[in-house]
C-alpha cells in the first residue's frame, strides 16, 4: 500500500535469510547413539539412538550399516503378558515434528558379527531413510542397565 | 555439681526426644513392596536336575540355605537379557553398598541347544563374577519353567536360518527353603528392586495396598 513498510519487509527478509544461514534446517538428526557391550563370544548385540525429525514430513529409517558389522537389522521388542518378543521390522517411522527413541526393551538395531566391538570402541552407524537421506552417527560401545 | 543439674536434665530431655525421633526413622519398619508380587504362602519349587556353568549338577537342594534371584533367557538375546543382567548386577552392587543381605543371581537358559555350560559361564560372569549360569536337558528346563509360570517359545526367521526365543522376562525371588516368594515383573528398575529385595530378605515386606498378593 504505502512505501513505508518496505524497509521493514526488507529487514525481515534479511533477518530471515541471516537466521537460515546461521542455523541450517536440521530437519532430521540422529543423536545419543550407543551400542551395548556384550560378553566375548557373543555374535549379536543391540544399538540404540534417538531420531529427531524437525521437518514437516515423515521419515522412515529403512536400513543401517556399520563398519565391521556383517549385518544390521531393525528390531522391535514388545512385552505381551510378561513375555518378551523380538521381531524384525521393515522400517521405523519418524513422524513429522517428533522424536523417536530406539531404546532397551523397545525398538532397537540388532548388530550381527562373528567378532563384535568391545567396550570403549566406537561404531559408526550409517543410517538410510526411505527418501534416500543418509545420516551417520557415532555410537560408543558401553554397558547399559535398566530396561 | 548441683548447679549443672538443670542443664543436664535439659540435655537428657533433648537426647530422649531426639532418640525417639531418630529411632522412628532408623529402626526397621514395614516396607510396601511396589516392584514385585509377593506370594503368600510361598510356593515350593518342584524337584529338578539341571547343570551349572561349571558343568556340575544343580538341584532343588542347592537352592536351600540362601535367597536366590532367578532370571530366564538365552545368550543369543541381544536386548532384554543383557539389560536385565546389568540391572541385576547393579541391584547386587547397591545391596552390597548398603550392607543389606544379597541374594545369589541365577541365569537359567531357555535355549539349552545353544547354551552349553562353558558358553553360559563366559556370558554370566561378564555381568558379575558371582552370577551362576544354569542349563540342562530341554525336558528338565521345560518342566521347571512350566511349574514357575515361565513361558518360552522358539521363533524362526522367515528364511529359517536363525531363531530367537520369546520368553517371560520376570525375575523370581526364591527363599532359603527353595520356595517362590516374589515375582518381579517388567520393567526392572534398580532402586525399587533393591529396596524391595532388602525388605523381603529382612522380613519387613508387606504387599502394596493396590493388590500385591499373587
Amino acid at each position: 500500500m504505502s512505501p513505508r513498510p518496505r524497509p521493514v519487509a526488507a529487514a525481515l527478509a534479511a533477518a530471515t535469510l541471516w537466521l537460515a544461514a546461521c542455523s541450517p534446517p536440521a530437519s532430521l538428526v540422529a543423536r545419543d547413539a550407543w551400542v551395548r557391550a556384550v560378553p566375548p563370544g557373543a555374535t549379536a548385540t543391540a544399538g540404540y539412538l534417538v531420531l529427531e525429525n524437525g521437518s514437516d514430513r515423515e521419515y522412515r529409517l529403512t536400513s543401517v550399516e556399520a563398519d565391521g558389522i556383517a549385518r544390521v537389522e531393525i528390531h522391535e521388542t514388545s512385552m505381551q503378558d510378561g513375555v518378551m518378543r523380538m521381531r524384525p521390522v521393515d522400517a521405523i517411522p519418524v513422524p513429522a515434528g517428533s522424536n523417536v527413541a530406539l531404546s532397551p526393551g523397545g525398538q532397537h538395531l540388532m548388530l550381527f558379527a562373528d567378532s563384535l566391538p568391545r567396550e570403549g570402541d566406537t561404531v559408526t552407524l550409517a543410517l538410510r531413510f526411505d527418501d534416500g537421506t543418509a545420516l551417520t552417527v557415532e555410537a560408543p560401545v558401553r554397558r547399559g542397565g535398566e530396561n | 555439681m548441683n548447679r549443672l543439674n538443670p542443664a543436664l536434665i535439659a540435655a537428657a530431655a533433648v537426647a530422649l526426644v531426639a532418640g525417639v525421633v531418630l529411632g522412628g526413622l532408623v529402626l526397621p519398619r514395614d516396607v510396601e513392596v511396589e516392584s514385585a508380587t509377593l506370594l503368600s504362602p510361598a510356593r515350593p519349587l518342584p524337584e529338578f536336575e539341571l547343570i551349572r556353568d561349571d558343568a556340575t549338577g544343580m538341584t532343588r537342594a542347592d537352592l536351600a540355605g540362601d535367597w536366590s534371584l532367578m532370571f530366564f533367557g538365552f545368550t543369543h538375546c541381544p536386548d532384554i537379557c543383557p539389560a536385565t543382567l546389568e540391572t541385576l548386577a547393579a541391584v547386587k552392587r547397591r545391596l552390597e553398598r548398603e550392607g543389606d543381605p544379597v541374594p545369589r543371581v541365577i541365569f537359567t537358559s531357555v535355549d539349552p541347544e545353544r547354551d552349553d555350560p562353558g558358553t553360559l559361564a563366559d556370558y554370566v560372569h561378564y555381568f558379575d563374577p558371582a552370577f551362576v549360569g544354569v542349563t540342562g536337558r530341554r525336558d528338565a528346563i521345560d518342566r521347571l519353567t512350566r511349574e514357575l509360570g515361565i513361558i518360552s517359545a522358539r521363533v524362526w526367521n522367515e528364511e529359517r536360518t536363525a531363531y530367537t526365543v520369546d520368553h517371560s522376562a520376570s525375575v523370581l525371588l526364591i527363599d532359603p527353603d527353595a520356595r517362590l516368594r516374589a515375582v518381579f515383573g517388567t520393567p526392572h528398575r534398580v532402586e525399587p528392586m533393591a529396596r524391595d529385595i532388602a525388605a523381603i530378605l529382612e522380613g519387613r515386606a508387606v504387599p502394596s495396598r493396590d493388590g500385591g498378593i499373587g
